[in-house]
């Protein structure tokens, strides 16, 4: 039986293609997805670690409403007085002040540098390298009046170096800065598409906050001390309305931050994942249901000669689970590519990523087979029972024996559970809810399935003339087929 | 030798049983107006290690007595034995082990599975049974039937008569009860016809083999050692030691008698 199986699948290597090619699209998306936010996920948790790892603790404002999103609440400023204070806490060994807000470039062709929706920040530099995240890579640190320090990646990306003027949107018109350095993040030119101005502290300070105050205050502890201990200490210290947290609450803070966007992202591309892998379930229940009209004779003679119902019924399905198990592999490795390519292409839209490994999780080719193996095997099984309904005789006489759910129930029930799934669909696509698309999908893919025989007749013989034209005689075999028998076409 | 289990009494029984028995046996297509009569209650029993050739007009009723008697289709009323056992109370799957065990089919046409070679076909009710090949049985099998050159070749890359010779391997690998053949020559030239018929034959007289072979052809029923005539899903005759002469004449004093009957 083993052998029926895979010689029925090698007889028809061109159908045998086109059903691939439809699960490996979905399945590539699928792998495509989990690698690109992997890695993603993966190089911004190692971006942030880098820019806050010196932290042991910051002491910022309380945010001023409750926020899932705390890296980006809005806070009341630190009073700069505080700074002196924390430094005398025992067991502190730097604490540094920063203030920061919104700083954007100008290009020298005179428009605003920004790369898609990702912030610019401008920042005071702290020239401690204790506690600054940022080091200067070419250039001295800003140390007057209209300094500024340029990010590495926009630096690169329109050309500025050291020495020249390059004007500053601020709050209000742009004004003009001389570069005096150009600063990496760790090992990254920038982050993520984040472009980043800095200067010194009380110009910092005009432009984004009041004079003696503060956005945040870094702290880092002697080696060896008691942190819980500073923490405390250090909270004594605080006036109501401002808070010491740990540096790893800030690091959380960030990365979900980051999650919470990328989430977005991943929501996206696995919706074009469903899509896809809808639109192949679809196909592979057509194609199956093809394969085993135009075999019934062959699996009624199977029969004859003494194959149970079981074993006709596995052997469709194994054939199923091949073709979906070649199509998931073939696609998972499309996928890889797929992730590489897109990274690439946001490098050159200037998201300048820290050079991080491709992320691949064992848990992508178990989702990509899992999705590949099981759309193609769900779609079969509805063939799959039909070839094992054929009477033993089909093999001799070519008679149909007709068997029958009413046509009108199975218009309501297809109808019903279609509607189920594009109202599904819909408010998945909106709220957006990956797992409500997907249930929506395979609602519309099933109501489709039930559908299909009342309206099977018309829409083969418009599916078929192409297919006659492209696949020669399968092709017209086919489409003969599925007109003499509506019910074997899906 | 056979597969189901059976007691010391039913075996006896078997042995004492034709190799397939109808008693009774109806079988109607359609309902209400359309209703078409295929068998109208035949009794007839096929005995062991013979060799019966089962004739009548087109529409006769005779595949449809085959595929009732051979567990293919089920009958409207009445009961078909094999080797004693009623095969009206049997399912789905004893069925089905029925036919792979203890039966062998050789079809008109469409016998073989396209995508498997020759030796894939024929062993395929062992490898159904996930049985072992007995490989000597094998090897006379094809030695017999002349297509041990043929083994690997696709059913379209072989002759009609190939292909049916093929056919008849597969159908006695299993070592089988009971043979069913219908019209297995005719799709063949005489020369082909011969050569399978001359294979029939002396697997009945060598191994002791029962055969029931549906056929249209006079020459190829004197093959056999007794006729049954068929005629509007009734037995309404039958010939023992047939020759091409006798069973001609026995055609056409038939088909004078239902001639008028049939008011054509
Ligand atoms: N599946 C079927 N549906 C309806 N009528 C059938 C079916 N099979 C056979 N018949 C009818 O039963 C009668 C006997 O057919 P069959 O056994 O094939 O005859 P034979 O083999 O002698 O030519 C014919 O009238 C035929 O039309
Ligand atoms: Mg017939």
């Amino acid at each position: 039986m083993r052998n029926v199986t895979l010689k029925g699948i090698l007889a028809h290597k061109l159908r045998l293609a086109l059903t691939c090619l439809a699960i490996v699209i979905g399945v590539t998306f699928v792998s495509g997805t989990y690698v690109l936010t992997d890695t993603l996920h993966n190089t911004f948790y190692a971006l942030v670690g880098t820019i806050f790892h010196k932290i042991d603790f910051q002491v910022r404002g309380a945010a001023q409403f409750p926020t899932t999103d705390a890296a980006n609440a809005v806070r009341n400023p630190v009073p700069e007085a505080l700074v002196d204070e924390i430094r005398r806490v025992p067991g502190v060994e730097a604490a540094d002040g920063v203030a920061d807000g919104y700083a954007q470039f100008v290009s020298r062709t005179g428009k605003p540098i920004a790369t898609g929706a990702e912030p610019t920040i401008g920042e005071s530099f702290d020239p401690d390298s204790r506690t600054s995240e940022l080091h200067i890579v070419q250039g001295r640190p800003p140390t007057g009046l209209h300094d500024v320090v340029m990010d590495a990646g926009t630096a690169k990306s329109h050309h500025f170096s050291v020495g020249e003027q390059v004007g500053v949107i601020l709050t209000g018109a742009t004004q003009t800065f001389t570069i005096t350095g150009i600063a990496q993040f760790g090992t990254a030119d920038n982050l993520a598409g984040v472009t980043f101005a800095a200067f010194t502290l009380p110009e910092a300070q005009q432009a984004f906050d009041e004079v003696s105050e503060l956005d945040h205050i870094n702290v880092v502890t002697v080696p060896g001390a008691n942190r819980a201990a500073v923490q405390q200490a250090i909270a004594r210290e605080l006036p109501h309305g401002v808070e010491v947290v740990t540096g790893q609450t800030v690091l959380d803070e960030q990365t979900s931050s980051i999650n919470q966007d990328l989430s977005f992202f991943s929501t996206a591309l696995l919706v074009f994942a469903f899509i896809s892998l809808f639109v192949g379930g679809f196909t592979i229940f057509n194609t199956f249901s093809i394969t085993v009209g135009q075999r019934t004779r062959e699996l009624a003679l199977l029969r004859v000669v003494g194959a149970s119902r079981r074993q006709v019924f596995r052997s469709v399905l194994a054939e199923a689970a091949i073709v979906g198990a070649a199509s998931s592999l073939v696609g998972t490795g499309l996928g890889v590519l797929a992730a590489i390519g897109l990274e690439a292409l946001m490098s050159a839209l200037g998201y300048t990523l820290p050079a991080g490994p491709i992320v691949f999780e064992p848990r992508t080719v178990i989702v990509a087979f899992a999705v590949g193996i099981g759309v193609t095997v769900i779609s079969a099984v509805g063939p799959a029972r039909r070839a094992v309904r054929t009477a033993p005789v089909a093999a001799i006489t070519d008679r149909q024996d007709a068997r029958d759910v009413s046509s009108r129930r199975r218009l309501i029930s297809g109808a019903a559970v279609g509607l189920v799934g594009v109202v599904a669909l819909a408010a998945g696509l909106a709220l957006p809810k990956v797992g409500l698309v997907g249930l929506g999908a395979a609602c519309i893919f099933t109501g489709t399935a039930i559908l299909a025989p009342a309206v099977a007749r018309p829409l083969s013989s418009v599916i078929g003339r192409p297919l006659a034209r492209l696949g020669g005689v399968p092709g017209r075999l086919g489409r003969e087929n599925s007109m003499r028998s509506p019910r074997r076409t899906a | 030798m056979t597969t189901l289990n059976q007691s010391p009494a039913e075996a006896t029984a078997a042995q004492a049983s034709p190799a397939a028995q109808a008693v009774g046996l109806r079988k109607t297509y359609g309902t209400g107006g359309a209703e078409v009569t295929a068998l109208a209650g035949v009794d007839v029993a096929f005995a062991r290690g013979h060799f019966t050739a089962v004739m009548g007009p087109s529409g006769s009723g005779k595949s449809t007595l085959m595929h009732c008697m051979a567990g293919l289709d089920r009958p409207t009323a009445g009961q078909a034995f094999i080797a004693g056992l009623d095969i009206g109370g049997l399912d789905d799957s004893a069925l089905t082990k029925l036919r792979r065990d203890r039966v062998g089919f050789v079809f008109q046409s469409f016998n073989l599975v396209p995508t498997l070679t020759a030796r894939e076909n024929i062993t395929l009710p062992v490898d159904l049974a996930g049985k072992k090949v007995d490989s000597d049985w094998f090897d006379y099998l094809v030695g017999q039937l002349g297509i041990a050159g043929r083994l690997s070749h696709r059913p379209n890359e072989m002759s009609g008569g190939q292909q049916q010779r093929v056919a008849c391997a597969r159908a006695l690998v299993n070592r089988p009860e009971l043979i069913f053949a219908d019209e297995p020559t005719g799709n063949l030239d005489s020369n082909a016809s011969a050569e399978l018929l001359g294979f029939l034959r002396r697997s009945v007289q060598e191994l002791g083999q029962s055969i029931v072979m549906v056929t249209h052809d006079p020459g190829g029923a004197a093959f056999s050692d007794r006729v049954v005539f068929l005629a509007d899903g009734q037995v309404v005759g039958e010939l023992y030691q047939p020759t091409p002469t006798s069973v001609l004449d026995q055609m056409s004093r038939l088909g004078a008698q239902s001639d008028p009957e049939l008011g054509a």
